[in-house]
Formats: C-alpha cells, structure tokens, sequence
C-alpha cells in the first residue's frame, strides 16, 4: 500500500502542487477545440492561488485535469504535466490517481443544487468517503459528519443531518459541499466559482468561511472565478488566464496596483467606480475567441490597444517583469509603466 | 405525506365512479331494447322478459339502473351471466391464473428489462445498444397478437419446447405466454431505463461523486442507479395494471383460463353483464395500482415527498 | 483595494464562444434527421403504403371481392402471388386492398385524437384554474380505462350488421387516445405561457385568442406532432388487435385484422393467408414507429 499513499509535510525542494505547460484539446464533430494551450501555475503550502478568466478561457477545464475528472472523450490531455509532492499525476495509474482525487486535493462545484445527489439526505453524502474510503464505522461517520457541518456554520446540524438538498438555501447548500470537500482532509482545495450561484451578502459569507478554513486546517486553495471582487480580499497570488494560456501571473497587491497584461488591465478597468459616477462604463471591445480558431501570435491581439506588428505573428514568451511576476505580452513593460503614475 | 395520500384517493373515488359509469353506459344505453342488449341475438319470451325486467330494474331510468349496479357492485355481487351463473364464482377461479400469469411476466420484465437498460445506458451509441433499440422497435411495432401465435407455432409446434397452451397453470407452461405478454413491456422498460441512465450519468452530481474519489463502480451503482430508478420503477408500478388488460389477448392465444379469457369469451357471447363486471373490477385494480404507485413515487424522490 | 471589494463586480461580457452561425432547434433537428438513414427508410415505407390505400389498382388489378370457393387455401403462384385464403380470395388483392382500412383508421384516429389533445391541453394550459381542474379530471377519467379494455367494450356494443365502416372504431380510438397528446400538450402551453414575449403580447393588448394561436400554438405542436406520430402505428396495430378479437372491423370491411384473425384457424395447413397481412401490418406499424422515433431523436436536445 505504500506505493498509494502519499507522504505529509514539506515538499522538498518543490511546489505542493505544480502543473507544467498543461495542453489539452477537445475534439467533437465540429472540429478541434484547443482549450489548454501551455498552462503553467504552482501552488505551495498554505497558499491561495486565484486563477481568473471568463468563460471559455480554459480555467474550469484546468482543474479538472488535475483533479482526473475529464470526459475522455471528448478532451484529450496532449501534453505537459501535472506534479502533486513531485510526482507526476498524469503518468499515474487510475487507482493511484484516484488515492489522490478526494483525499489529497479536493474540489468544490458552482451549483450546489445540481451538483449534490438529490435522492441521498447530505449527511450520508458527507459521510459517504468516510464511510467507504477510510472505513469508518456509520455511526462514527455519522458523528464526523456533523462536526463538519458545524464547522461550516449550519445551524441545527444535528437535526439537519438527516435533511435532503433541496431542503437547504444556496448559501447552506454551497456549505455542505465544502464540508463534504473537507472530509477528509484534502492539503489543497480547488474552488471551481463557488459563489458565483449565491448573491452578493452570502458570497461575502462563503468567500469569509473559505478564507478561515483555510488558515484553521492549513489548506492550499485554487480558487477559480472570474469575479474580480472575490479574489481581492482572498488570494495571495492571481493567475489571469485567456484562450487556454496564462497572460499573467502575480501577487494579489502588485496586480491591482499595476497590471502587467492589457487584458488585465481591461478587466480592472471594467470594473464600476463608485466615484466614477456619470462617466460611461470602459469594456474590452471584441468578444472572446473562437477556440477551434484561436486567433495567430497572441490571442488577444485583435481587441488590445497595444497590438503591434509582432503580436499578429508570434506567441509571446512569458516575461518577467518583476519579482515572482509574469506577464505574457510583448508590450509588457509598457503597460507595466502606463499602469503606475 | 397523509395529505397526499387522502387527495388521491379522493381523486381515485371520482375517476372510478366516472369510468364505470362510462363503461356501463357504453355497453347498455347505447342499445335500444336493454333487454335484448343483455340476451345478445337470442331470442326472448315474454315471461323470461318479465322476470328479467324485474330482476334488473329495466323499467327504471338508466341513471336508477346504475346506481343499483354500482350499490351491487361494491357489497361484493356482480350479478349473473346469462347462463345464471354468478359472475364472481367465475372470477374467482379465474384470477389465479391471471395474477400468476402477471406476476410471471413483471418479474421477467423488471430483471431482464433493468438489467439490459443499463448496460445500453452505459454504453450508449455502443453495440448493444444499437442491437437493443433495434428489437425493442420490432417488439413494439409488431401486435402481441402477431408475435403470440408466432411463438406459439414456432416454439410450443414445430420445436416444442414450450407446451402450446397452459389450462394446467403449472410454471413452466405459463412461462411462454408470460414471456409475450411482457414483450411489450419490457420493450419500454429497456428503453426507459436506457433513457434515464443516460441522462443521469450526465448529471453534475456523478462529477461531484467522482471528484470525491469514489470507485466507477460505486459512482454508477448507487448514484446513478437510484435517481436512474424513479421513473422506471413507477412505470413498473403501471405496467401491472396494463398487463391485466393485455392478457386478454395473450390468455386467448395460449388458453390460459384466466380473467382475460372470461372476458373475451363474454364479448364473443355477447354477454353484456360480465363485460361490464369484469371492466370494472379490472377498472379498480388499475386504480389502486395507479395510486400505490403516486405513493410509491413519493417515496423513492424526496424531492416530491416534502410538497 | 477596499472599494475594489464594495463594489459590484462587474461581470465580463459572456458571449457565445462555439459556432459562429446561429442555429435554432429546427434547423439542427432537421440536419440531423437528413443524416439518419432510418428516417428515409421509414419515409420511404409509408409514401408506399399511403399509395397503396388511396389508389390500391396502381399494385393490382385483381378484385379482393372476387372469392371462388373452388380455389380455397392455395399456395402462392403466378396466377396467385400470395396464394388464397379459405374463401378462395386472393391474398394479394386483399392485403393491398387491406391497406386502406388500416391505414385510414391509423390516420383518422390520430387527426381525431390530435384536435382533442390540442383543445383540451390548450385550453386547460392556458386558462388554468378551474376550467383546467375540471379539464384534468376528465383526462384522469379516460385515462382510468387502459385503452384497450375501453375499446373492447365500446367496439363490442354496437349491433353486428350495421356497417358502419371504420368510423365506430376510428371514434374509439380517437376519443380514447388523446390523453398522452393532451397532456404533452397541456405541459408546453404552461411552460410557454410564462415565457416574457406572451406577457409582451399581452401587454400590447392581444386578446388571447391571438395570443393562443399566435405564439403558443406552434410550441405545442411540435412535441405533440412526434406523441402523434408514434401514436399512429400503436392505433394501428390497436385496431389489428381489436379486429383480432372480434370488437373492432366488421366484414365486408377489408382489413388485415379481420384476415389475420380469420387465417388462424387453418394456419398449420395454409400458412399464406395469415403471414402475408402479418408482415404487412408489421412492416406498416414499424414505418411510422420508426418515423416518429427519428423524428423525436432529432428534435431531443438532451440526447445530442
């Protein structure tokens, strides 16, 4: 069994968990969809990762990957990998990939409604891994699993235990999944848009409840919107992601003050003012790309107020452009100066 | 949950008055001689008209006549054929042989049905799949009557493995008829459960259960299934009160003396009264059956229990 | 940072990233449904069969009626493609004759079944209340009877000799087999009734006469044309069924259950008579099964 089991503590000499130049394809009737296209993120212990996009920039798409739960067909993982503890999970076999899905990283959904068994009262699904992963008796998985629902705040866990989905508001509902996510553990969390269904004062609860669950058990979080409201307060670190590819990568502080990436810094800048009042509303004009025809050189070139020459042809490299941040634009530094001042 | 219940039955009272009335009104207000309509083409003499006009309250309005019947009905006397004997001591050796034959073909349709739903679920668009959509299309496009004397010819004549016809109710001879009566059946069930299976592995929660580390099979067998159940097992629930109805053709094909074939025997004879009896108890039980399926329903989707 | 917080954030403009044409349900159903060969096969089989029971001397010259008793049971030949029946009929002549009857009640009984299901799932879908609680009750009520049993009782109840033809029978069947229709139909106009451009319509002052047929209709049709066209092949195989047990088609009316039904008795010695209509009655049901099967499976987004 040793061979399955992986060790706790520190990693040494590498990150918790690193994906490297991740590239998948979906490939339907239609033609092929280049989802992924050279994805690279880390993440270390303890640590909060925002990965931000909007739809169709391949973020969801990423956590499944590395979660193994993609639909084969119709995606295809071509190439690169995906290091948990240094050890590559996409050469793994399924059962030693599936020790690690649940019980090392775990993973939590947008709809809780949908995304939870509606036939099985929440308890039983809480305890459900308890019960057949670790072989807890029932009546222990039982106890276990209202500690969990009181740690996530539901009042009246004991006698809520035996209730069904349905029976609970979005905001109640979205907790029990992460008490089902915490079962048993996990050292990272991936949060695939977790308020995103919720409105706005229950988003400020749930996004609370993840931040101090995540300093109480020690947890590393993927957190993954594309709501830039949500992020600020949460993250150490924010990955942008567009068209399959991260355009930058930074701290939390650096990326408000001074976006390093046009796309970036439409995004902020799209974002209503309260002081700004009267003035119209700044967009990023164009629409998102077609996936089964990115756009030649770099993706974002036909709604960018940057575009030059060169970004029509060639991809561009990931630039550094200060310490522990990239930015994959070939007007990097300019933005980065037009940003500060 | 009680609330439910009660409405239903109230429901069912109402629906079992209306359709009895319907189905007493077709067979006796439609003619203009009732009397005549009781003693199909035979003919009368006026002191057995006397004496029938009496007996059945002829002379009354029809609405009068059905209340009588139906007051009749329900303290257990279902009046009498023709010949003068009682409808319920025919009905009473009868149903076992229906009930028997009924039971035999729901289990076949339950266990074969299911099981072959779900591997074409799974693999859908696969081999299986494909070769079951084409079969289960030929069971429901071809009659039962078709398909009965067929098996009958073919099986129980020319190769015989099966006995040709069953007044023996043993086991083994009902099983052939059994078989025909629930090709219709199961032809749906397969497909239904096909249908939900498929939909079902597309569900978010089998990405949940799968994110949370949980064998295939465990994901598929306790997940997929138990929501993939719901509409398959209330369509089962049905399927008995229809099978009662369809084996007036089967039980006529294979000889089995059950219900069905008291019944078709009646319509043949014209013999106005036990079709109207044994409709109606066949009426009942498709009711109840309906009801203990609603309830049923409730049960096995929490979703619908907590209205 | 702070007011990045307290602000709403703002949501990027979430466009359609797939196709670049627009495509509506219609337009895929029907490229789908091009595609599937089992569509044309079916389509193919019933144009044969419609022709067949509107002009039946285009597949033959023979009389169906022209029976010699001298000539009873033969087996197929080239004077007799099908052989004779034990009246001496012609087996051919009959079941291409045959088809007329079984096809027009098929077709007749789903036109008749079709405008029930439409009134009464239109009018209990959109007015609601009381008229639809009444209207449910008698659904529950027609429906209390499985089909059959009803059929049988009414078809057993009117006196032998007056031909009627195929109305009593197209009458039962009809008025007995709407309720799924009406009930498929019943669930759409409530879905579109709530949809915004009907409270538009309304709005703007349309009676709801207009607004029925204007806007709710065609989405009632729709799933109610495939309930119809399956419906229309289990009418058929009903009335074979029904002719099959004496409480359907009478003689002289010529219809493949009568044939069927007379044919068992000599079947060990003269199998002609009762597989020929057999085959046609199957390979009838079949076409307009697998007609409307293809035709769901098109219009299905949820098995795409």
């Amino acid at each position: 069994m040793s061979d399955l089991t992986i060790q706790r503590g520190p990693v040494p000499g590498g990150h918790l968990l690193e994906v490297r130049d991740l590239r998948v394809e979906f490939r339907t009737r239609d033609g092929v969809a280049k989802v992924i296209n050279g994805v690279s993120y880390h993440l270390d212990p303890g640590e909060t990762l925002a990965v931000l996009g909007e739809s169709g920039s391949g973020k969801s798409v990423t956590a499944q990957a590395i979660m193994g739960i993609l639909d084969t067909p119709p995606a295809h993982i071509t190439g690169g990998q995906i290091l948990y503890r240094g050890r590559d999970l996409l050469t793994m076999r399924e059962e030693e990939r599936r020790a690690v899905r649940g019980k090392e990283i775990a993973m939590i959904f947008q709809d809780a409604l949908s995304a939870l068994n509606p036939v099985f009262p929440v308890g039983w699904q809480i305890a459900e891994t308890l019960r057949h992963r670790e072989g807890m008796s029932k009546q222990d998985a039982r106890k276990r699993a209202i500690e969990l629902m009181e740690m996530v705040k539901i009042p009246a866990a004991r006698t809520r235990v035996r209730d069904y989905p349905h029976q609970f508001s979005g905001g109640m509902r979205q907790r029990v999944m992460i008490a089902m996510a915490l079962a048993m553990n996990p050292a990272i969390l991936i949060a695939d848009e977790p308020t995103t269904a919720l409105d706005v004062t229950v988003q400020a609860q749930i996004m609370d409840l993840l931040g101090e669950l995540r300093r109480e058990l020690d947890m590393a979080m993927i957190l993954i919107t594309h709501d830039l409201g949500v992020v600020a307060d949460v993250a150490d670190r924010i990955a942008v992601m567009y068209a399959g590819r991260i355009v930058e990568h930074a701290d939390v502080h650096s990326l408000y003050a001074a976006p390093a990436h046009p796309y970036t810094k439409g995004l902020l800048e799209s974002v209503p003012r309260l002081d700004a009042k009267g003035s119209q509303l700044a967009t990023i004009r164009g629409l998102p790309p077609n996936l089964m025809r990115i756009p030649s050189g770099c993706a974002f070139h036909p709604r960018c107020p940057y575009a030059r020459d060169i970004c029509r042809v060639t991809v561009p490299p990931q630039q550094v452009v200060g310490e522990g941040r990239t930015s994959a634009c070939h007007s990097a530094k300019e933005v980065l100066h037009g940003s500060r001042g | 949950m009680l609330r439910f219940v009660v409405r239903r039955l109230l429901q069912m009272i109402l629906v079992f008055f209306g359709t009895t009335f319907i189905v007493y009104w077709l067979m006796f207000a439609g003619s203009t001689d009732p009397i005549q309509a009781l003693a199909g083409e035979r003919p009368i003499s006026d002191t057995v008209r006397r004496e029938l006009t009496e007996r059945y309250h002829l002379d009354e309005p029809f609405l009068v006549r059905y209340a009588n019947y139906m007051a009749n009905l329900l303290c257990g006397d279902l009046g009498e054929q023709i010949t003068g004997r009682k409808v319920s001591e025919i009905l009473a050796q009868a149903w076992p042989y229906t009930i028997k034959l009924g039971l035999l073909a729901l289990a076949i349709v339950a266990v074969f049905g299911i099981t072959a739903g779900v591997v074409a679920g799974i693999r859908r668009g696969g081999v299986f799949d494909n070769i079951t959509l084409m079969i289960t299309l030929i069971v429901i496009g071809v009659p039962t009557f078709v398909t009965g004397f067929f098996a009958q010819y073919v099986l129980g004549v020319k190769i015989k493995l099966f006995p040709v016809t069953s007044t023996d109710g043993t086991l083994h001879s009902l099983l052939l008829p059994a078989i025909i009566l629930g090709a219709l059946s199961l032809a749906t069930a397969i497909r239904l459960t096909r249908t939900s299976v498929a939909e079902n592995l597309r569900a978010d929660y089998v990405r949940t259960a799968r994110a949370k580390g949980l064998a295939r099979r465990r994901v598929v067998g306790v997940h997929v299934l138990r929501n993939s159940l719901i509409p398959v097992v209330t369509f089962l629930g049905v399927e008995l009160g229809n099978l009662m109805g369809g084996a007036i053709v089967t039980e006529t094909i294979f000889n089995v003396p059950g219900v069905g074939f008291q019944l078709r025997n009646a319509i043949r004879l014209e013999d106005g009264p036990t079709v109207v009896a044994i409709v109606s108890i066949l009426v009942i039980i498709y009711l109840l059956t309906n009801l203990v399926v609603d309830v049923l329903y409730a049960v096995l989707d929490p979703r619908i229990r907590y209205e | 940072m702070s007011e990045l917080q307290s602000v709403a954030a703002t949501e990027v403009p979430q466009e359609a990233t797939a196709a670049d044409r627009p495509r509506s349900l219609a337009a895929d159903a029907w490229r789908d449904l091009r595609r599937n060969p089992i569509f044309w096969i079916a389509l193919g089989l019933v144009a044969v069969l419609v022709t067949m029971a509107v002009v039946p001397s285009l597949f033959t010259s023979i009389d169906p009626r022209a029976c010699d008793l001298e000539r009873s049971n033969l087996p197929p030949s080239a004077e007799h493609w099908f052989g004779t029946n034990v009246q001496g009929c012609d087996v051919y002549a009959r079941t291409i004759y045959g088809a007329r009857a079984s096809i027009a009640v098929g077709i007749f009984s789903t036109l008749l079944a079709g405008v029930l299901a439409l009134l009464f799932g239109m009018l209990g879908g959109f007015f609601g209340g009381w008229i639809d609680a009444v209207l449910s009750r008698v659904l529950d009520i027609v429906l209390g009877i499985p089909l059959l049993l009803a059929a049988i009782v009414f078809g057993s109840s009117y006196q032998p000799g007056e031909n009627m033809g195929i109305w009593p029978v197209v009458i039962i069947l009809g008025a007995l087999g709407w309720t799924t229709a009406a009930r498929v139909v019943r669930s759409s106009v409530i879905s579109a009734k709530q949809q915004d451009y009907v409270q538009a319509a309304r709005m703007l002052g349309a009676s709801n006469l207009r607004i029925m047929f204007r806007h709710i209709l065609p989405n009632a049709l729709a799933p109610m044309i495939v309930v119809l066209t399956i419906a229309l092949g289990t009418f058929i195989a009903l009335e074979a069924t029904l002719s099959f047990l004496g409480a359907g088609l009478r003689e002289p009316t010529l219809s493949w259950g009568i044939d069927i039904s007379s044919a068992t008795t000599r079947f060990q010695d003269a199998p002609w008579p009762l597989l020929f209509p057999a085959g046609f009655l199957a390979v009838t049901v079949l076409a307009f099964i697998m007609l409307g099967d293809a035709v769901r499976e098109a219009f299905d987004p949820r098995l795409r």
